[in-house]
């Protein structure tokens, strides 16, 4: 031990220190940065919004701008509407003998005060008004509307992983049949991932209208340019040893894909094709904001209208399937992969 | 070595005259490289890490292009056709792991099939006869044949290796350190493995190995390597203890040659 100390050549060694001076300066001024950013970001209103809200909650403030807005939306929230009610004389062609599943009509006095012009005395007339009343008919209409949703999201990325496929070889640096082809492709993935969904499905609702088309298109660009990419990236990343061994035969470049490639990367290739399908389901839910069907063009049309009881069972479902998709998801990886 | 190239049936198996070999920014690999092997014969490169074994038989295999020279399989050029009838034994075996061992097998005779049978991997029935006959030929049962090549132990792989390297009914074997990556047992069953099936072929082979016993052991005639230059080239018989020096770069005191001269 001590002739190991002793030894001068090992005296003068310097071992590299987990971190220097210089790691502290990039750290001062990271943290200099973001001292201006959060200033910017208004980081002092959300701080004193917070506070105000969490005195109001243990009683030492009478309201605040958070509680109030959290309360009007909760208020009308809930419950939740599942049922769903119409007035018959609204609708054509109800035939009263066969109605709905699940059904009934429902008859309520509607007792109406009006000013009598000629006696000017206020009298009161009794209408008789009658509702169609479906007690899970929401809820019915908003699970359709989430299958549309989810069928819209399959769509999507099963094209986009037809396409992908074939794309992949194209932007593979080591398997692209040219340079340009290979730059082509690569500009051509990176373009497609470059726009967001809901932009792509603003201008998409221009051309193709209201409706899923739209929402399948957009959604199948953007993982094209994802799954384009990733695909790309296993097949370079790949084990070359079975690779060269297949080339020692004398096979061609589609044999060695398949046989040699293939096998490597389609567990990662599965992981990656279902993390398109997981997203694409929760993104198929936003675009319909911007009309391109599917839940969320009945969710922007019920926030418009203050139909916060409605908005209410649409959060549900969709809070729900997306649970449910993850189990799915983790089981269906761990079996294939 | 012959400088002459006969046209004749009993041509030299693999012929190769003035191969230049050089990779990007290094020195020569191979340098004006001549060599020839006669049918059915096991012959062995004998070399050091670095000495161009590998790039020696990357050219053969067509893994990589020569910058010059010419590479005659039975007098005739190699061409990629050509080339099926050659087969391969890798370092790292070069299995797709998530493939059974049978279609490791059957997946030598790809280049012959059409685009859809190989997309599908639907061998015909002769081909998957074939590959049955011969992974049992290299000693595995069927239970290994439908079992993932990821699921086999080293030696079993290199069995697999081996038989996929048969199944193009190839006249000359390459195998690229066979054994660098096995035990001494399995070691010595692979190589006398790879031995007779070449016999019973009348394949010959050119076998690429550190390992100064099993080169002794295994060969009619050892190649001595070092730094792409043949430094000796005869019958294991031949080779002293001066000339293995000559090949690993070493002194005396190294302990492996003066264990292979006691």
């Amino acid at each position: 031990m001590s002739d190991v100390a002793q030894d001068s050549g090992v005296r003068d060694w310097h071992l590299k220190q987990p971190f220097g001076w210089r790691s502290l300066l990039v750290l001062f001024m990271v943290l200099a940065v973001s001292l201006v950013s959060a200033e910017r970001m208004q980081f002092d209103r959300m701080a004193s919004q917070i506070g105000d809200f969490a005195l109001e909650t243990v009683g030492l403030r009478e309201s605040s701008q958070i509680g109030r807005g959290m309360e009007s939306v909760t208020r009308d929230m809930f419950p939740i509407a599942i049922a769903e009610r119409r007035p018959i004389d609204l609708m054509d062609g109800l035939d009263e003998t066969e109605l709905p599943f699940l059904s009934h009509i429902e008859t309520v006095d509607i007792e109406t005060t009006e000013l009598d012009p000629e006696t000017l005395q206020m009298t009161t007339s009794v209408s008789e008004r009658r509702f169609l009343v479906e007690p899970i008919g929401y809820l019915v209409f908003v699970l359709g509307k989430m299958v549309e949703t989810i069928e819209i999201a399959i769509w999507a990325s099963l094209i986009a992983i037809l396409v992908s496929l074939p794309l992949a070889w194209l932007c593979a640096g080591n398997y692209s049949p040219h340079p340009i082809i290979y730059a082509g492709a690569r500009s051509f993935v990176s373009l497609l991932r470059s726009i967001p969904e809901l932009i792509s499905a603003l201008f998409l609702v221009l051309a193709f209208g209201f409706g899923p088309i739209a929402g399948i298109l957009a959604l199948t660009f953007h993982s094209i340019g994802f799954l384009g990419k990733f695909y790309a990236e296993d097949i370079e990343a790949a084990n070359t040893s079975p690779q060269h061994a297949l080339k020692a035969t004398g096979a061609g470049t589609f044999a060695i894909l398949r046989l040699a490639v293939l096998p490597q990367v389609l567990p990662s290739y599965t992981g990656l094709s279902l993390y398109i399908l997981d997203r694409n389901i929760r993104m198929a839910t936003v675009i319909g904001l911007v009309g391109a069907g599917g839940i969320g063009q009945e969710l922007k049309g019920r926030f418009d209208m203050f139909q916060y009881d409605r908005v209410g069972t649409m959060l549900l479902v969709i809070f729900l399937t997306v649970m449910a998709l993850d189990v799915v998801s983790a089981r269906f990886r761990n079996r294939l992969v | 070595m012959t400088d002459e190239k006969p046209q004749a049936p009993d041509a030299p198996a693999l012929e190769l005259s003035g191969v230049f070999k050089s990779y990007k920014n290094g020195p020569a690999v191979l340098e004006n490289f001549s060599l020839s092997i006669a049918p059915g014969c096991f012959c062995v490169i004998l070399g050091s890490s670095g000495s161009g074994k590998s790039t020696l038989l990357k050219c053969i295999a067509g893994l990589t292009e020569p910058d010059a020279g010419d590479i005659r399989l039975h007098g005739k050029p190699l061409t990629r056709k050509r080339l099926r009838r050659v087969g391969m034994v890798h370092q790292d075996f070069g299995l797709s792991d998530r493939l059974t061992a049978a279609q490791n097998v059957m997946s030598g005779l790809a280049a012959t099939l059409s685009a859809w049978r190989v997309a599908l991997q639907l061998y015909p029935d002769q081909i998957q006869r074939q590959a049955c006959a011969l992974l049992s030929r290299v000693g595995l049962s069927e239970n290994h044949a439908n079992r993932r090549a990821s699921k086999l132990s080293g030696g079993q792989k290199q069995r697999v290796g081996i038989a996929r390297a048969l199944i193009s009914d190839p006249s000359l074997i390459l195998a690229d350190e066979p054994v660098a990556s096995l035990d001494p047992k399995s070691s010595v069953e692979i190589m006398t493995l790879l031995k007779s099936a070449a016999q019973e072929r009348g394949a010959a082979v050119l076998c690429s190995l550190h390992q100064i016993d099993l080169a002794r052991k295994y060969a009619d005639r050892i190649i001595g390597l070092s730094h792409g230059a043949i430094v000796f080239d005869g019958p294991p018989t031949a080779l002293t203890r001066e000339e293995m020096q000559a090949i690993f770069d070493m002194d005396d005191s190294s302990t492996i040659i003066r264990m292979e001269v006691a």
